[in-house]
């Protein structure tokens, strides 16, 4: 195989990546292969393995890195695309990676439904709590007692809906940290299999 | 060589590459290279996250009508080094106590 030929196969597995890692890659290995010149170029291809093996190795390790590097948030919309790249040039069979594929799709929908959930919850809290405190600020004419105790559970209800606001968002962080581990270990897996 | 070459100590190998004198790509694989069997695969990767943790940072220069990356040192890359540096030692003494010094704990 030529250095055009590899360098275009592993170009069409890698396309998917955010913009931003595709060239940088895409760079990386062009300007290794023009390095090596004519002379080192099948001493390139026989390390990398075929286009498809460089490719699920490095998406693999693209995606370990991204996992150990804590400084610099990615959205994890983008580590997710990442994943989803290493989970398809796995050297896994097809039906295999589409199961993958669709489970992790699955994991997500029933993530984000339980997260919606929680932010109604919330948000329910908030508005009921602001009622209570309308209805006892009027009834404060009639009975003082009634009023404390209904300002008192506005207050509670708006502070109930806050927390869980605020549970929520540490769980959403962690929630996308634990998939991309699932993820890291199912492809790792393979690896240790082989 | 024998002995395995984790992901953190060719981190420390490519930031003492760089260090030294700013450095593209290929030659960093090359070096790397000496003492480990890392594969392209491998290094790109690490090499990547230290320019996104702001260890290096790349510039592009012409080098026979083609383009070349550099990397060079960033202040936290100098910080890294000298933490990883300092760690090697340390890592390194004690093995040589216990392998060559007869160190017992």
């Amino acid at each position: 195989m030529t250095r055009e030929e590899y360098l275009r196969q592993l170009q069409h597995y890698l396309k998917r990546l955010p913009k931003e890692d595709y060239d940088s890659a895409m760079e990386y290995f062009t300007e290794y292969f023009e390095e090596a010149g004519p002379e080192g170029e099948q001493a390139v291809i026989a390390e990398l393995g075929t286009p498809k093996q460089a490719a699920s190795e490095l998406l693999r390790n693209l995606l370990n890195e991204q996992i150990v590097q804590p400084r610099e948030r990615r959205s994890v919309g983008a580590v997710l695309m990442i994943a989803l790249l290493a989970i398809c040039a796995a050297p896994i069979a097809l039906p295999l990676a589409i199961a993958a594929t669709a489970i992790l799709f699955a994991l997500v929908l029933v993530i984000a439904s339980a997260v919606l959930c929680v932010l109604l919850l919330g948000v329910c809290g908030i508005l009921v709590g602001g009622k209570l405190i309308l209805i006892g600020l009027a009834s404060a004419g009639s009975s003082v007692p009634g009023m404390c105790m209904l300002l008192g559970l506005g207050l509670l209800g708006i502070g109930l809906g806050i927390l869980l606001s605020m549970v929520l968002i540490a769980l959403c962080r962690m929630i996308g940290l634990l998939l991309l581990r699932l993820i890291q270990w199912i492809l790792g897996r393979r690896k240790a299999n082989r | 060589m024998y002995f395995p070459v984790s992901s953190l100590l060719t981190e420390f190998l490519i930031l003492a590459v760089v260090d030294r004198e700013d450095s593209y790509g290929y030659e960093i694989s090359q070096t790397v290279k000496l003492v480990s069997d890392i594969k392209e695969s491998t290094l790109y990767p690490i090499l990547r996250r230290l320019e996104q943790s702001g260890y290096l940072t790349t510039y592009n220069r012409q080098y026979q009508g083609r383009n070349r990356k550099y990397y060079a040192m960033t202040d936290a890359g100098r910080t890294q080094l000298a933490f990883l540096r300092e760690e090697w030692h340390a890592y390194r003494n004690t093995i040589d106590d216990i392998t060559e010094g007869g160190l017992r704990g």
